[in-house]
C-alpha cells in the first residue's frame, strides 16, 4: 500500500460533507465502480473511513485529521505511509521495553547500525506519560536482514497473529532526523506527534502529551464531535 | 511495598472483598499498559475496615462525592481510588461477584471480569478506554460471554455494536496484520452483538 492518492483524497473530500453510498461516491468521483470498491476498501483498512451496509462515512481518525492545519494533515499521511511496512518481533521471555531498548543500543553500538526510536517508545522517552508496550524504531531498509538476525540472536522471534510484538522495526530508505534523549536516538518530537495522530488510541494520547510538553510549537485542534473521547 | 501491595495486604488484613478495575484489570488479558495507581471496586460494608488498614500504612482519606469515589493518597506512592456504589452504572456488588482471580508475578489478585471491564470502559468512553477495549477484543473476542455483554449493554443503554466497532480503530501499532485483525474483529462483533 502507498500513501493516499488523488482518488482517495477525492473520496475523503466528498465524505467531509456527510455519509455517502458507494454508488453516490462513484458518480461524484467519476471512477469505475470496481476501482471505487477497491479504494474504499483500502481506506477502510487504513482506518480513514467506516463502511456499513454500503454507506461510507469518515472515521474518527479522518474527522480529527481533516480538522488539523494542512501541515499536520499532510505530515500524518506521510508518516503513516512510512509506518505501513513493519517487521514485528516477539521476545521469547517478557523483559519489558527497557530491555528491548538495551538490546537495540547494544546491537547499534557493536555493529555500527543506526536506528531511530519512534512512536509510543519515543513518546515515553520525551514525556514519561504512557509506558510503551513495545520498542518501535525505524531502521534502514538495507539493514533489515542484519537487524532481524541480530535480534534473533538476542532472543527474539517473528510475532504471530494474536500476539502483541515487543519490537516493531520500520524499514525506510533513509532514517528520519534524530535527537538523543538520555542516550537513545529518537525521532523529533514533532514527528512523534504526527505518528501518534496516525494511530488514534494510545497514539493520540501520546500526541496530546507531547503537544503539551512542547507548548505552542505543535498544537492539536480537537473537533467538537470528538471532544468527549479526547477529553 | 508498592501501592498495589499495600492495597492487597490491607484487603487481606481487613477481609475486604474487592475487584481491581482499570489498567490492573487489563493485566489479566495482556501487559499492554502499566500503571502505578490502583482503582478498585470494594464492598461497601468493608470500606471502613479497609480505610483503617490503609491509614495505618500512611494513606490519607478523601471522599469525592462528585465522582462517587473514596480516594486514599500517599505522599510518595500515589493514589488508590475505591468505588463502593457502582462503576459506569454497574453495581459494585455485581462486579465483585463476577470478578476473576489471577496470579500476577506471584501475587493472587482479583480483577473485574473482561466483560465488565469492557462495559465500564464503554461507559467512560475516553480515548484510552476505547484503545483498551480494542486490545481486549484482539486477544479474547471469542472467549467473552456475549450474552452477558449484550444484556448489560442494553440495560446501560450502550450501543454495543457501534461502540465496539469504533474501538477497533484504536488497535495499536504492534499487532500482526492490522487490516486482517480489523476485518476479523468487525465480522465477530457483527456476528456476536445484537442490533
Amino acid at each position: 500500500m502507498n500513501g493516499l492518492d488523488d482518488l482517495e483524497f477525492s473520496i475523503l473530500f466528498y465524505l467531509m460533507e456527510g455519509t455517502r453510498s458507494i454508488r453516490t461516491l462513484h458518480s461524484l468521483v467519476g471512477a469505475p465502480i470496481s476501482t471505487m470498491y477497491r479504494k474504499i476498501g483500502e481506506l477502510e483498512e487504513r482506518g480513514w473511513v467506516n463502511v456499513r451496509d454500503g454507506e461510507v462515512s469518515l472515521s474518527e481518525k479522518a474527522v480529527l485529521l481533516l480538522n488539523q492545519k494542512f501541515e499536520v494533515a499532510v505530515g500524518v499521511i506521510h508518516v503513516e505511509h512510512q509506518m505501513l511496512n513493519r517487521t514485528l518481533l516477539k521476545a521469547y521471555q517478557f523483559e519489558g521495553w527497557e530491555n528491548q531498548i538495551k538490546s537495540v543500543i547494544e546491537i547499534s553500538e557493536s555493529k555500527g547500525l543506526d536506528y531511530a526510536v519512534a512512536s509510543e517508545t519515543a513518546a515515553y522517552l520525551y514525556t514519561r506519560y504512557q509506558t510503551p508496550s513495545s520498542c518501535v524504531m525505524y531502521i534502514r531498509e538495507k539493514d533489515k536482514k542484519v537487524w532481524t538476525q541480530l535480534l534473533r540472536e538476542k532472543g527474539y522471534r517473528e510475532a504471530i497473529e494474536g500476539e502483541l510484538a515487543d519490537v516493531v522495526l520500520l524499514p525506510v530508505r533513509s532514517l528520519p532526523q534524530t535527537v538523543n534523549v538520555n542516550g537513545v536516538w529518537c525521532v523529533s518530537p514533532k514527528r512523534v506527534f504526527l505518528e501518534g495522530l496516525s494511530q488514534m488510541g494510545r497514539g493520540l494520547l501520546d500526541s496530546l502529551a507531547i503537544s503539551k510538553t512542547l507548548g505552542e510549537k505543535i498544537f492539536l485542534t480537537v473537533p467538537e464531535e470528538l471532544t468527549d473521547v479526547i477529553a | 511495598m508498592s501501592l498495589l501491595d499495600d492495597f492487597l495486604v490491607s484487603c487481606q488484613e481487613s477481609n475486604a472483598k474487592y475487584a481491581l478495575v482499570g489498567a490492573w484489570a487489563l493485566i489479566q488479558i495482556t501487559r499492554y499498559r502499566t500503571t502505578h495507581d490502583v482503582d478498585a471496586a470494594v464492598s461497601k460494608k468493608d470500606l471502613w475496615k479497609l480505610k483503617e488498614k490503609l491509614e495505618e500504612k500512611g494513606y490519607f482519606y478523601i471522599h469525592n462525592p462528585r465522582l462517587e469515589k473514596h480516594e486514599f493518597k500517599h505522599s510518595e506512592k500515589g493514589d488508590i481510588d475505591i468505588y463502593t456504589e457502582n462503576i459506569g452504572g454497574i453495581p459494585v456488588e455485581q462486579l465483585i461477584e463476577r470478578a476473576t482471580p489471577i496470579n500476577f508475578e506471584g501475587r493472587n489478585i482479583t480483577c473485574i471480569s473482561p466483560e465488565d471491564l469492557i462495559l465500564v470502559k464503554l461507559a467512560a468512553g475516553r480515548e484510552r478506554d476505547m484503545a483498551d477495549i480494542a486490545i481486549i477484543l484482539y486477544h479474547i473476542v471469542e472467549k467473552l460471554d456475549w450474552n452477558y455483554l449484550n444484556e448489560e449493554a442494553k440495560k446501560l443503554n450502550i450501543k454495543l455494536r457501534d461502540r465496539l466497532t469504533n474501538s477497533i480503530q484504536r488497535l495499536p501499532i504492534n499487532i500482526v496484520n492490522p487490516p486482517k485483525a480489523k476485518k476479523h474483529l468487525t465480522e465477530k462483533i457483527n456476528e456476536l452483538t445484537k442490533t
